[in-house]
Formats: structure tokens, sequence, C-alpha cells
């Protein structure tokens, strides 16, 4: 991309293509933030599910905590072990 | 840490449910708009902490999902002060301590000066309390700026001030200004003079001629060195003339018990008063005397004096003492003697001194004779008259 004569490097982010989509912010293996989960599906002591529209993303892992929940936003700490989606 | 201590205020419950559907229990909050944090699942019992009207709302959710709930614990200022409303004094003195602190922590304790060396911290502290910086003053009514602006211009010694606060204290820097040095001045022609009597033991002519020899004796105002010198071609030239003429001096002092004026305290009297952040509170009739004298004890903290504290002030009456005992009188004389030669002490160099007293006398009296060495050279300026060189 051109522009007056200098080059400007475009930054992609994912956001700009996801719009309403769920976002997750990892930080390490200790804690993620989940925006715009609907529910919880499930809930034990070594795993976290929930529902993101129509598909399910799933903590797993040691010592999970939800530190925050409400107005679809999901604050979650422990060690995790995996992070898969269904 | 923000929004726990804003937690802390509001209150909050921690609390423990289990039995039925835990996940359902936490959507159903979520659609109630109940906030939830710190949730932790155990073994099916979940542990969550909510805000003290979400967990009123609570009970229904709880039972529309069949779980059981207990309370672990209550956070919080509400409950601290529920749990404690027996004790309410102690929270009026914490509201009254805190009150207290405010207010105080609002005026001045303390004025320090810092950056003095030649003038003393009394005299600044007393140009600076003019204006109304002193301990007790309200930090926040006075103008530093301008306060120290008017102090400089009654201070022509410093050359910069400022005054910097310090918590609840007041420092008051200052640069003092330096001394022009005085100039010695040789362009005036003089003469070397002898000050007093004496015989001259040594010269030491830095200019001029010599007039005077080694173990000549000399008399006050006698020339000892020349300011006039003349040139081998007859030609005469005024000079500043200066020297040091070392010469044995003598000095007599006499004192006679009629110059001695003895009192006696008649009336004492003291009055104290008591200092709290600049007012005073006295505590009696202010005391009257001939010598009326103050003396003030602060409260103090380390090493910062606090303004609290008491000052004591005394007022002292002399009368003229006609009866005193002679020998207190005889005393005084042989006293007064020996401060005369300290005195001499510290111009001359005293050789020898002899006192000698005479108490056949009615009027006691009482002599020192010295014998000292001395600088007697003294400049003595030759006046001139300038002429105009007629062309």
């Amino acid at each position: 991309m051109k522009k007056s004569g200098k080059y400007v490097r475009k930054k992609i982010t994912p956001s700009d293509n996801t719009g309403f989509s769920p976002q997750l912010t990892v930080t390490g293996n200790r804690e993620a933030v989940l925006e715009g989960c609907r529910e919880i599906k499930e809930y034990d002591d070594g795993k976290i599910k929930f529902s993101i529209g129509n598909m399910t993303v799933c903590f797993c892992g040691n010592n999970l905590v939800i530190k925050n929940y409400g107005n679809d936003y999901a604050v979650i700490c422990g060690e995790f072990s995996d992070i898969s989606f269904g | 840490m923000i929004i726990k201590f804003l937690k802390y205020i509001i209150g909050f419950v921690t609390f423990k449910a289990w039995g039925g559907f835990s996940e359902r229990f936490i959507n159903l909050c979520e659609e109630e708009k109940i906030s939830l944090w710190n949730i932790k699942n155990t073994n099916g019992e979940i542990t969550a902490s909510t805000s003290i009207n979400g967990y009123k709302r609570l009970r229904s959710i709880s039972k529309k999902t069949g779980m059981k709930m207990r309370t672990v614990k209550k956070c919080g200022l509400r409950f601290w002060l529920s749990k404690n409303r027996a004790r309410s004094g102690l929270a009026v003195g914490a509201v009254v301590f805190m009150l207290i602190l405010i207010t105080l922590s609002q005026f001045a304790w303390r004025i320090e000066v810092v950056g003095n060396t030649e003038i003393e911290d009394e005299k600044i502290l007393a140009v600076f309390e003019e204006y109304g910086i002193k301990a007790g003053a309200k930090i926040s009514d006075l103008d530093l700026k301008t306060i120290t602006e008017k102090a400089l211009a009654d201070m022509p010694d410093i050359s910069w001030a400022k005054v910097n606060k310090k918590g609840s204290m007041l420092c008051i820097e200052i640069r003092e200004k330096r001394k022009i040095p005085d100039i010695y001045d040789d362009s005036v022609p003089t003469n070397v003079v002898a000050s007093e009597d004496g015989v001259i033991l040594s010269s030491d002519v830095l200019c001029g001629t010599e007039e005077i020899k080694v173990g000549s004796a000399v008399r006050k105002g006698d020339l000892l060195i020349s300011g006039i010198v003349t040139h081998r071609d007859g030609s005469e030239e005024l000079l500043h003339a200066d020297g040091i003429v070392r010469a044995q001096t003598k000095d007599t002092f006499e004192i006679s018990k009629k110059n001695i004026c003895l009192y006696s305290l008649t009336n004492y009297k003291k009055r104290y008063e008591i200092f709290f952040f600049g007012l005073k509170f006295p505590i009696g009739v202010a005391p009257d005397g001939d010598l009326i004298s103050e003396n003030a004890s602060y409260l103090q903290s380390g090493d910062s004096v606090l303004p609290l504290g008491v000052i004591k002030t005394t007022g002292i009456t002399f009368s003229e003492n006609t009866v005193a005992p002679e020998e207190i009188q005889n005393l005084i004389c042989l006293f007064k003697c020996s401060e005369h030669i300290k005195d001499l002490n510290e111009t001359a160099e005293v050789k020898s001194s002899k006192i000698s007293v005479s108490e056949n006398n009615p009027d006691y009296s009482c002599a020192v004779y010295s014998t000292c060495e001395k600088n007697i050279a003294e400049l003595k300026e030759i006046y001139t008259e300038k002429t105009m060189d007629k062309e």
C-alpha cells in the first residue's frame, strides 16, 4: 500500500474480522479472559466449559477459579493444561 | 487495591453451595445480575463471594437449583460496625482522632531555619513572625512567596530566602550575603605615631623612614615612622608609612568603693503561660520589675520541637543596697581589678601586674600596675593640599 511516497504497513488484528464474536485472551497458562460467554455448561474440579454462541470453549487444569463472572464476561485463573474448542 | 477497598466498604459475603446443579446456579446468578467472584469448585461444592444484596437474592436461586447454602465469612465495614455496635465509643474515638489529625496537620508545628552562619535563628524567626510565619499558623492561609519577598526586604544581610513546606513543618532556607572585604587604602600619605608612652623594644618598618631607635623612650603622639621620604636627588615623596613598633608600656587601673554600687533583690514574681500552637494561655498576673526574663520549655519528640509547652516569665525588682557588708565591697573591688587584667591581656602582652590595696583609706581602693608589651604604632594622615599646575 503506497501513500504519499511512503509505505504504510497495515496492522492486522483478529478482531478486525470477528465483529461480535467472542474473544479469548490468555496470559501464560495462568489467566484467561473470555468475553462473549453465554453460560457455563460444565464445571468441576479440573474442567470449566463455557458456551460461546454456537460453540464451546473448555479450560482444563488444576486449581481453576472463576475470578469474575458476569455481563458475558469471565476471568478464569489457575494452571491450564488444555484449552479446547468444540 | 482500590476495588478491594471499595468491596470492603460496601461489604461482601463468602458462601458455600452444594448438592444441586452448580452450573445452573451460576448461570441463573448471571441472569439475575448477581455478580459472583472467586468461584471455586471442589468436589461438587462451590465457594464464591457476592455482595450483601446479591446474597439475599441467592436464596430463591438455590431453591430453584436444589442447592444448599451456608455462609463462610462476612467481610466489610457494615459487618464490623454491627459487630462492634456495643463499642460505639471506639468508632467515635476513631472519627474524633481522624478529625484531630486532619485539623492539626493544617497548622505549622515547627519552624526551622537552615543555611545561616552569621545571622542568629531568633533574628530571622522574628522577622518571619511579623508576617505570620510562626508555630501554630495555618499553612494554607500563608502566602509564602509574598512573605518571603517582604522578609527579604527587611533583612539586607540575606541574599536569598525560601520557605518550604515539609509536612507540618516550615523550613526557612536562607543564603547570607558575602561581606565585601575591607580594602586597605595605601594611597593616603600617613605618618606612624605612638599611641601611648613607652620604651621601644623593636620596630619593623613596612614603608617610610624610621625615626626612632630601639631602647629610646617615646611619648604619646611622637613620630615613629615618617611618611616623607627624601631621595638622593633632594626630591621628597609622600608615602603611606606603615610598620609594627613594639614598646614596653605601663598601665594603671584604680577603683574605689565609691564607684561600686550594689543592688539587692527586693521582689521576685513569676508567672506561667501554657503555649499551644502559637496561643498563650496565662496563669496569673503578668509580673513587673526592673528585669523581666522569659524562659520557655517545649515538648519534644526526638529532635522535633512541638508547639506545646510552658513559658515562665520572671520579674525581678532591685533596690540600691547601702548596708552591704564591707567584705563584699572589698571583694568586688578585687574582682574588678582581675577583670581589668583579663581585658588588658586581649590587647597587649602583660609581662607583670601588681595589685595594690590601700586599706587605711576609709574608701577602700584597689590599684593595678601592669607592665605590658604592645604595638604602639598608630597611623596619622598627612594633610596635603592639591594644587593645579598653571600651564
